[in-house]
């Protein structure tokens, strides 16, 4: 491995982790589960391995480790790294492929090939979504100096319900523990520390017992709306209107 | 279904609710044990170039301009460079650029003065724009769900599927017909079967009882089906029967198709609070006036929720349009009670079983369009259906239960007061009750059909009721012909009320002469509420509320060789096929030979 497939693993690594934060979010059931948690636990070490020294071989021992686990349970993390792999074999020829393709794009003005459809960021979709049903965007644009309240509250009712109605179709979302705040709860040992944030005195071991202060919020599903707009409107979230007579 | 026609290939029932609003897709499985009826994701434009999935297809069709459909903008996943969008963002569009987007068009399905295959939608448009038909529109809708069935199912082509098709029970055989036309163009198959809405409103119903349903009606109950949708009102009479020894039930009445509904109520709120803004030297230009309408709907809801905003005051607002959103933004307050007077009490008013809904202006030169009903009081059409449909005349139905069905119904207070007014009309016995169980208001229509597909395929229950309506042909009398003035016309019934599927009749007459070589054309008519006509009654006289007159028929005898008489002596004989579609045919009672008659395309009507 040289240095920039190393640090093209790395990232893989890193997508790896997110993966598993979303995995986690339901108590651990298989062994792919289980093994995604215990990767967890040794996230420190690993990427103080890297930023530090560079790789040291027991740190790739244990980075091949992970990813032959990732490749085998996961099937974004196998994808990633087959195209990895596949990307490391043409730079490996390049005087095979890449010298006879040049001349031919100079000669031509420009061949009229399909352009991959690019995709958006989901955020500017949900940005776009937010500004269509509900006017957000000019909402929390425009200033507020010059406006009385009343003003503010005679147009943030509407804003208020219709981004609320976003929310609800396109995440779901609902509070992630049932118990009224302020009420008692406990925090069952092997808790996921992105479901339950700890606050105050945090000593001793799990199962921990406290008040409840905030219920959490969760998107029970994501179903944000797919884009197949041209590359030149990929970053619009409203579109300039103009009325004709 | 005859048993032979059983598809073997068949995995699924595929129930469609093809509305005058919203357009939904239910289906099961017909493998599994149970009737699990899902909701298939409906994926559709929700604004140029963004695809989201729901569970309701609105019924729109957006007629793009070609530059602003060019570069796909309106592309779906399985379908490229489209020039049209059918949904979400076509309903949008309707409030925007309504000269290009085609609404309503099952009305324009239902409505015989114009000819429903010539494009005319959106109505009065200019001539610029490229208009639809009204069965154009609705084979875009279906072939759209088919579509989004087929993506997800490839495996299950919909054309191998049982399916079944959803319409008005209000709708006459020559609106079924046009729906069956569309549909078979959107390629569904060709043994789909024609259920009425307020039947499967039924079967979404029993399907969610089970075999309880028999606790909460029993024998001798009516049950009184009231579906009041985005555009329209379809009202039902069920009867619990008994047959053999078993509970059944029986489709009894249908009402006329009422070109009344929620949309009325947005626009009647939408009135009320511009002459508020009025009031306040406001005035709103076309813009906000379609916002305004937005905000209503919205408003509706909350108005008439039973736990509705704190307070009497609410407040309406219209935002407004540039990116300065609160430094243009228009506000009023209504308060509660006035606006439940206007809702409740304009379509829904406390009258008496003896009213009857006010008549149209009558005025000769009423513009051509849909005949929307000129009163809106949904109470007063529900007290003529049932003084109408009485066991003996003068003498009115007594429903024990009511279903709801259509959106409307989600505010209680609409259902409370539709109660309340049945409870005052039949104040002497006990009053009618809403039937226990979930009332899915969107989405009944689509799931009914589809377990009634399931039932009718695996074996279950189902409604008995034949034709909803009785058909007559109309005859011209022989006699003195006298100048000016026509002939005596009368109607001689060819398929009695409550013809049954799968049933064939000869109709009784003295013998008609056709003539060969020609078209031959019959004036055609449809009556919910004579019941009593058997096939080959010839009636005089009748009045206008009776028989309503829709498509005319025609037949071409072709010319026989070697024959010198220039007409044949024929008698109708008339067919309801498994399918319920309703067949007319010529049969010679000299010469042998049959003739099938088809509805004709009007030549008068299609032009403004």
């Amino acid at each position: 491995m040289d240095g920039k497939e190393l640090a093209n693993f790395a990232t893989i690594s890193r997508i790896g982790r997110t993966e598993e934060h979303t995995i986690n979010e339901t108590p651990f059931r298989s062994a792919a589960e289980r093994y995604t948690a215990y990767c967890i636990r040794f996230k420190n070490r690993s990427s103080r391995n890297i930023s530090k020294k560079g790789l040291t071989l027991m740190a790739r021992i244990w980075l091949a480790i992970r990813i032959f686990f990732l490749v085998l349970f996961q099937e974004t993390v196998a994808r990633q790294v087959a195209e990895v792999l596949e990307k490391r074999k043409l730079e490996n020829k390049p005087s095979e492929a890449k010298p006879p393709a040049k001349p031919a794009d100079k000669a031509e003005p420009k061949p009229a090939k399909q352009p991959p459809k690019p995709a958006r960021s989901e955020a500017v979709t949900l940005l776009a979504t937010l500004q269509r049903e509900a006017r957000f965007v000019d909402f929390i644009k425009e200033p507020l100096d010059s406006y009385s309240d009343a003003q503010i509250g005679a147009a943030v009712r509407d804003v208020h319900r219709d981004c609320a109605k976003v929310l609800d179709r396109l995440f779901a979302i609902k509070s992630i523990v049932d118990q009224q705040e302020g009420s008692p709860v406990e925090v069952p040992s092997g808790f996921d520390a992105g479901r339950y944030r700890l606050t105050g005195n945090v000593v001793g071991d799990p199962p921990f017992r406290g008040s409840l202060a905030h219920h959490g919020w969760e998107a029970a599903e994501v179903q944000l709306p797919a884009w197949s707009g041209t590359p030149y409107s990929a970053r619009v979230v409203a579109p300039v209107e103009v009325e004709l007579a | 279904m005859s048993s032979n026609g059983e598809k073997s290939m068949a995995k699924f029932i595929l129930g469609f609710d093809l509305g005058t609003t919203n357009n939904v897709l239910a289906y099961a499985s017909l493998e599994a044990e149970h009737p699990e009826v899902e909701l298939l994701p409906l994926p559709q434009l929700v604004s140029s170039g963004t695809v989201e999935s729901r569970t309701m297809l609105p019924s729109f069709a957006y007629l793009a301009n070609p530059n602003e459909a060019s570069g796909g903008a309106l592309d779906l996943p399985w379908a490229k460079q489209r020039d049209f969008a059918v949904g979400e963002y076509a309903r949008r569009q309707g409030a925007e650029v309504p000269d290009r987007t085609v609404g309503a068009a099952k009305s324009w399905l239902a409505y015989s003065r114009v000819d429903r295959h010539q494009p005319i939608l959106p109505w009065g448009a200019p001539q610029q724009v490229a208009k639809i038909s009204p069965v154009t529109a609705s084979q875009r809708y279906l072939e759209h769900m088919v579509a989004a069935w087929q993506e997800l199912h490839p495996e299950a082509p919909v054309a191998e599927q049982l399916v079944v098709l959803t319409v008005p029970a209000s709708f006459d055989a020559s609106a079924r017909e046009l729906t069956r036309e569309a549909a078979l163009a959107a390629g569904l198959p060709h043994d789909l079967v024609l259920l009425e809405e307020p039947q499967a409103a039924v079967y979404a119903w029993l399907a969610d009882r089970g075999d309880h349903w028999r606790r909460a009606l029993k024998l001798g109950d009516t049950l009184l089906v009231c579906d009041v949708g985005g555009g329209t009102t379809d009202l039902t009479l069920v009867t619990v029967a008994e047959e053999a020894g078993e509970l059944v039930l029986r489709r009894m009445a249908v009402g006329n198709h009422l070109l009344v509904g929620g949309d009325n109520m947005d626009l009647a709120l939408a009135h009320f609070v511009a002459a508020r803004f009025a009031e306040k030297g406001t005035k709103l230009d076309p813009w906000q006036s379609v916002a305004l309408w937005h905000s209503c709907r919205n408003a509706k809801e909350a108005l008439l929720a039973a736990e509705g905003p704190a307070g009497d005051k609410y407040s309406i607002s219209v935002l407004g349009r540039g990116s300065r959103l609160i430094g243009s933004t228009v506000t009023t307050e209504v308060d509660r009670q006035s606006v439940g007077q206007l809702l409740v009490d304009g379509f829904f008013p406390h009258c008496k079983l003896s009213d009857r809904p006010a008549r149209r202006s009558a005025s000769g030169f009423r513009e051509l369009g849909l005949p929307y009903e000129n009163d809106t009081a949904v109470t007063r059409h529900l007290a003529a259906f049932l003084q109408a449909h009485g066991p003996v005349s003068g003498q009115p139905v007594r429903p024990t239960h009511v279903l709801f069905n259509g959106g409307v119904f989600k505010a209680d207070v609409l259902r409370h007061r539709l109660l309340e007014v049945l409870g005052e009309w039949f104040a002497d016995s006990q009053a009618p009750q809403m039937l226990e169980g979930r009332h899915d208001l969107d989405h009944a229509v689509a799931r009914g059909a589809a377990y009634y597909g399931w039932a009718k395929h695996r074996g279950g229950l189902r409604i008995r009721g034949g034709t909803a309506r009785a058909y007559y042909v109309g005859i011209e009398t022989a006699g003195l012909a006298v100048p000016g003035a026509p002939r005596p016309f009368r109607a001689l019934c060819v398929v009695p009320n409550g013809m049954e599927e799968g049933t064939e009749t000869d109709v009784p007459s003295d013998d008609i002469g056709l003539i060969v070589g020609e078209p031959a054309q019959f004036r055609f008519f449809s009556s919910s509420t004579r019941k009593a006509d058997r096939a080959g009654d010839l009636l005089s006289a009748w009045s206008p509320d009776e028989l309503e007159e829709t498509d005319s028929l025609e037949t071409t005898l072709p010319a026989v060789a070697g024959v010198e008489e220039d007409y044949v002596p024929v008698r109708f004989h008339s067919r309801i096929t498994e399918l319920g579609v309703l067949e007319l045919w010529c049969v010679g009672t000299k010469a042998s030979g049959r003739w099938k008659l088809e509805f004709s395309v009007r030549e008068d009507a299609g032009e403004e």
